[in-house]
């Protein structure tokens, strides 16, 4: 197992390990947003005419909402007109198996450390690599399939299973749910689609692994998870970016249907570009992540380590509406430098003997400014609802913010709700104490700070903890002394 | 864009017509009180879009037609039950007005001096200044205001007597706009106490109430608020309370009736080693909604704040909570504890609580806690299993949850005003009045 | 192999209170002093600024670790060079677990040395004879560095520390006080297994009941921040019977110093 002292001394010199770019000939549509980029990116996918229908009803919507400017971190207008919407790699013909993709793109995930051959991958994971706006490959495709689970990009569910897209899509985040998700429904390229069928217990972790590499384009992907009765599946995604001067637009949605008694864990490990040290470029990540636990005792669990972004809103959901289902949300999210997260979740109980659990970590350095927002709210008819809220934050120097706003809406008097939050830093002792026992003050920040986050990164598969703690490790250099 | 319309509710026309009527006969700059009303009539009322106004539809007020204040007959007897005892010096004020046969300000120790805002605002047009440039009832207030106490200590001086304000809203016309402004100003060293009583005798009125507190340092206020309400009466109320160097304030807030009750604190910590306590419970039911809004700005290092509120959420009640912490950049060894707890005692009550923290400075203990709940079913069984009936139980356990706040008043008799208040709410609360 | 010459030093924000006021100390290879003292008179801080915390401020005097200067040099490169300090109130690191926290440790200072580091199996091994010796239980290991311990725990968990990091020159600030008998036997044992020819063991400490078991080659009296006698062990058991009246007045001061660093 590698150690936090390994990894800095491992990326000592690195800014930003991910921040190379791809010379590759891609296909990319022109600025701008209206009805014909929509219609061009449907067609380009060849979709069926319900979903470009769909797509413009997406964009009427959306060209009735404003950018919302309640968060905390500032963000001026953007331009949508000067975004891509379409961005993909040039190819004659779809590859017929792994071997045909290409070489470039190949290399690209090799320097991420996540190559495309299934032989080479960590054992027990599936991947599907989505490439700017398409998804460029998944692997262990035919494996999944003698299970009858369905794990491939959405441009392809579209066309293979189109009943269960139909049925699905939109079902957890309405088009007009907010500006960014009505952005995505427009014009949204590509993403993964999962489908476990009853009963099926997915026997590896599901994982997706998007990376922005042209420039001037935002990455609008969808991903639809549905989890049979009875079943179980455990996603993960991880993304990264080139490093650029201009900022990049990120607004994906995720929807996740849990029917009875399924369960779905979904894990991030968000590592996009977050600008230099003084606030130039980044990523601006806005997306909407949502899950229904339709079914009776049914569970969401959502797991998240955000380290990258210049700007992050996020905000992974549960509607609780089958009885005795669970919604779980545990959370590490560190900025460092200029970076801005406003990030937290909401617990929505509307069945009986629903429960929740929210445990945030948030760390603070440099001059960043973070942001828990938490809604749990409590409709009439959720008898026996529970809720458990904890929510710290460290700050790390006396140049960054933190802030914690949670909301607890109440309508029923058999809920139990309970919420906790406390604010420290790391202290001087405990600094003292590792730099005694032969530890350097850079490793003891990153040995205290993953103490602190410990709780939610035991809630990792184990493959992602491992990167996951290089990550809260790297994310904290130079954020003492 | 239309984001400031759906962020602003046009007061009706009935405001204009009643400044129109009454801006001959107020005290003070004619220019300044102008000034007030096209601030108010610019900003108008919140939407639930801000944020501050969430959970609170301001509507009914908007479109209301305010009338004047109208002189009432209040005795002493009405304020039976509400009169402080002991060595208490009081100005009571009906629907806005000084009734000097109620008050009684004779005798006043040497370094006090408390006269009323009419008394004071030629003299002194800082009293109806802008203590919030942004919220529009406080504009409001500065246009309106003619009643109101202005007390200040002087250095050094710790007053013995008891300073209450009682303030009575007495007729049947619900729509009557009474304004009040009170300034409370303490010197370096000094203390005082004070209790502030509002009063609505008749049907119901709307009460806009801002108070501004300023204790410099070392000096100490300890304040006691009672507010009693109708089913169809409306108080707003902000206190702007500045607080300096090893100086203390402390206020404990118990509130019982009011369609709509709101009331608003801004603090600030202003000098190192400040104390800041804000206490406060609410019961409302059939309809009532009641709000408590803080913030505490933490500006200076090793303060320190409580804020300890409870909710009672009984049939029909509506609560809000939302109190903030904001803790500067060079507010180091900061201490501040917030903890909002609610019971929830009706399928149809609702509680919406918000406790926040925006933080800046790296040495500090920040922590909040928020619960709601129902009564602790084996507490019921234990005093059922005692042979009290569940009524009872229900009513006791009730009275001592809210009873942890109602001891943080400084006056007994306070304490007195406030357990009869909440036992009158309570089902089978009448069979413990004799505890009280 | 530890020099000190004429060590003069302070509480960096209080300019007025000087501690320590001219210390001289050698420690050889192989020899466990005792530096005894009564509250107040500066033996926490020596042991502080032996191991490089902060918010001490030396005024005047050198001090030399095997021909380095110890004072140049940070605190985790004071202990790859191979310095320890048992705490007198060790630190709780919530989240931590006790046993990664100490290979992390190790493999540090290996790593700053050129050493190969320790794999994880090798290192469990190592680590769990160790405990046994200092008697700390196996689900402390796995426990939260030190959270939740008892003073007894805290102190075999910086014993076993020791043992694992293998320095050369330990320093124990009060390692007995919170101890009872049974505690502090185990732990005396867990030291005396660590003397070795090329080790120096510095026990600082209020009371003679640790040299009972800790037997040391020198005793020093420590008073308004000199060292005012040294003798052998038996310099220890005088100072039982007589208090430091005398050692105070000799120092020609009249009553402890107000405890500084308790």
């Amino acid at each position: 197992m590698a150690t936090a002292l390994e990894t800095v001394e491992a990326y000592t010199g690195h800014e930003y390990k991910y921040g190379f770019y791809t010379d590759i000939e891609t296909d990319t549509a022109p600025p701008g947003l209206d009805e014909d980029i929509v219609r061009f990116i449907s067609a380009k996918k060849n979709e069926p005419e319900w979903l470009t229908e769909w797509r413009l009803q997406a964009l009427r919507r959306f060209r009735d909402m404003e950018q919302p400017e309640w968060q905390k971190p500032e963000v001026g207008e953007i331009d949508l007109q000067a975004i891509s919407y379409y961005s993909a790699p040039t190819q004659k013909e779809a590859p017929k198996s792994l071997d045909d993709i290409d070489p470039e793109i190949r290399r690209t995930y090799e320097k991420l450390g996540i190559p495309i051959e299934e032989q080479k991958m960590l054992a027990g994971v599936a991947v599907d690599y989505v490439f700017d706006s398409v998804s460029v490959a998944t692997t262990f495709k035919a494996k999944l399939k003698e299970l009858g689970i369905i794990f491939c990009s959405m441009s392809e569910a579209v066309h293979d299973h189109p009943e269960l897209v139909r049925k699905y899509l939109g079902s957890v985040v309405p088009q007009g749910d907010n500006y960014f998700a009505a952005l995505n429904s427009a014009v949204f390229s590509d993403g993964s689609f999962v489908y476990v069928p009853k009963g099926v217990r997915c026997p590896m972790e599901l994982s997706t692994y998007f990376r922005i590499n042209a420039a001037g384009t935002g990455q609008f992907e969808r991903t639809l998870i549905i989890a049979d009765e009875g079943s179980y599946v455990s996603y993960l995604e991880g993304c990264t970016a080139p490093q650029r001067d201009e900022h990049q637009l990120h607004a994906a949605v995720v929807e996740l249907i849990a029917l009875d008694d399924a369960e779905i864990k979904y894990s991030t490990v968000q590592n996009w570009y977050p600008g230099d040290h003084e606030g130039k470029g980044g990523v601006y990540n806005f997306v909407t992540k949502r899950g229904l636990c339709r079914g009776k005792r049914s569970k969401i669990s959502w797991t998240q380590v955000e380290t990258g972004s210049a700007i992050t809103w996020k905000y992974p959901s549960c509607v609780l509406q089958g009885d005795d289902s669970i919604g779980e949300f545990y959370s590490v999210a560190v900025t460092n430098h200029k970076q801005q997260a406003d990030t937290g979740t909401k617990m929505i109980h509307i069945g009986k003997n629903t429960r929740s659990r929210i445990v945030s970590k948030g760390i603070s350095a440099g001059r960043a400014d973070q942001t828990y927002r938490g809604l749990v709210r409590v409709l009439k008819g959720a008898e026996g609802a529970r809720n458990y809220t904890q929510c710290d934050s460290m700050l790390i120097g006396d140049k960054c913010g933190a802030h914690t706003v949670p909301y607890i809406e109440v309508k029923n008097p058999s809920a139990k709700v309970e919420h906790e939050a406390t604010t420290s830093k790391i202290s001087d002792d405990q600094l003292f104490y590792c730099r005694a026992r032969g530890i350097s003050e850079e490793d003891a920040v990153a040995l205290v700070v993953n103490g602190f986050c410990r709780e939610v990164m035991d809630e990792l598969p184990m493959e992602f903890a491992v990167e996951a703690r290089k990550l809260l490790a790297i994310s904290l250099e130079g954020s003492v002394g | 864009m239309t984001t400031t319309a759906i962020r602003r509710l046009e007061p009706a026309s009935g405001y204009a017509l009643l400044f129109d009527r009454l801006k001959g006969g107020l005290a003070g700059s004619g220019a300044a009180r102008a000034s007030s009303f096209k601030r108010f009539a610019e900003l108008g009322f919140p939407t639930t879009r801000t944020e501050a106004w969430k959970y609170t539809n301001l509507k009914p007020l908007a479109e209301v037609a305010p009338s004047a204040p109208v002189p009432a007959e209040v005795s002493l007897a009405d304020l039976d039950g509400y009169l402080l005892t002991g060595d208490v010096r009081r100005l009571v004020f009906v629907n806005g007005h000084l009734a000097p046969d109620l008050s009684d300000i004779a005798r006043l120790p040497s370094g006090l001096r408390v006269k009323t805002l009419l008394e004071c605002v030629e003299a002194e047009a800082s009293l109806l200044a802008d203590v919030d440039a942004d919220r529009a009832l406080t504009a409001l207030n500065a246009a309106f205001a003619q009643g109101g106490a202005v007390i200040e200590v002087e250095a050094g001086v710790t007053i013995d007597p008891v300073i209450q304000l009682i303030f009575v809203d007495a007729g049947d016309d619900a729509a009557m706009l009474t304004n009040v402004r009170n300034r409370v100003s303490l010197a370096a060293g000094a203390r005082l106490r004070m209790a502030e009583t509002h009063l609505v005798l008749g049907t119901g009125s709307i009460t806009n109430v801002v108070n501004h507190f300023n204790v410099a340092d070392e000096a100490e206020l300890l304040s006691d608020k009672v507010q009693i309400g109708t089913k169809a009466s409306r108080a707003f109320g902000q206190s702007v309370i500045q607080v300096g160097k090893n100086a203390k304030f402390g206020q404990t807030t118990i509130g019982v009736g009011g369609a709509l009750v709101r009331n608003e604190s801004l603090a600030k910590l202003e000098g190192p080693h400040g104390d800041l306590d804000l206490n406060g419970t609410y019961v409302p039911e059939g309809g009532e909604q009641v709000d408590t809004v803080i913030r505490v700005e933490h500006l200076a290092p090793n303060c320190e704040s409580n804020q300890f509120y409870k909710g009672v959420l009984l049939s029909g009640g509506h609560g809000v909570f939302a109190g903030k912490i904001f803790v500067d950049q060079v507010a180091q060894k900061t201490n501040a504890y917030q903890q909002n707890d609610n019971l929830m005692l009706s399928r149809d009550a609702e509680i919406d609580t918000k406790p926040e923290l925006e933080i800046y400075a790296d040495d500090v203990k920040c922590s909040h806690g928020a619960t709601v709940g129902e009564l602790d079913e084996t507490g019921l069984f234990y005093l059922r299993s005692r042979g009290i009936d569940r009524q009872t139980a229900e009513a006791i356990l009730t009275f001592a949850f809210a009873g942890e706040v109602v001891e943080r008043l400084h006056h007994e008799d306070s304490q007195h005003q406030a357990r009869r208040a909440l036992l009158g709410r309570l089902r089978g609360g009448d069979k413990l009045m004799e505890l009280v | 192999m530890l020099k000190i010459t004429n060590l003069h030093a302070r509480i960096e924000d209080e300019p007025e209170g000087e501690i320590l006021k001219g210390l001289d100390l050698q420690v050889n290879p192989g020899e466990v002093h005792a530096i005894m003292g009564p509250n107040g008179s500066g033996k926490s801080t020596l042991a502080y600024i032996l191991s490089g915390r902060d918010g001490y401020e030396v005024t005047e005097g050198s001090v030399s670790f095997e021909g380095d200067d110890l004072l140049e040099m940070e605190p985790e490169e004071r202990a790859a060079a191979g310095v320890f300090l048992a705490f007198q109130y060790p630190i709780e690191i919530p989240g931590v677990a006790n046993m990664y926290f100490l290979r992390t440790a190790l493999n540090a200072i290996k790593k700053t040395r050129g050493e190969p580091e320790v794999d994880a199996a090798t290192f469990m091994k190592m680590l769990r004879q160790h405990a046994e010796v200092v008697g700390v239980r196996s689900d402390l290991l796995k426990r939260d560095v030190n959270a939740g311990f008892s003073g007894g725990e805290k102190k075999r968990n910086e014993i076993l520390q020791m043992a694992i990091l293998q320095p050369k020159l330990a320093i124990l600030d009060e390692t007995d006080s919170g101890l009872d008998i049974d505690a502090l036997r185990t732990v005396a044992d867990g030291v005396n297994q660590l003397r070795s020819p090329d080790r120096g063991i510095v026990v600082i400490t209020h009371y003679q009941r640790l040299l009972d078991y800790i037997v040391p080659d020198h005793v020093h009296v420590l008073v308004g921040g000199k060292i005012v006698r040294s003798g052998d062990k038996s310099l220890a058991l005088e100072l039982e019977e007589k208090g430091y009246g005398e050692a105070l007045a000799a120092a020609g001061v009249a009553s402890p110093e107000p405890a500084l660093n308790a």
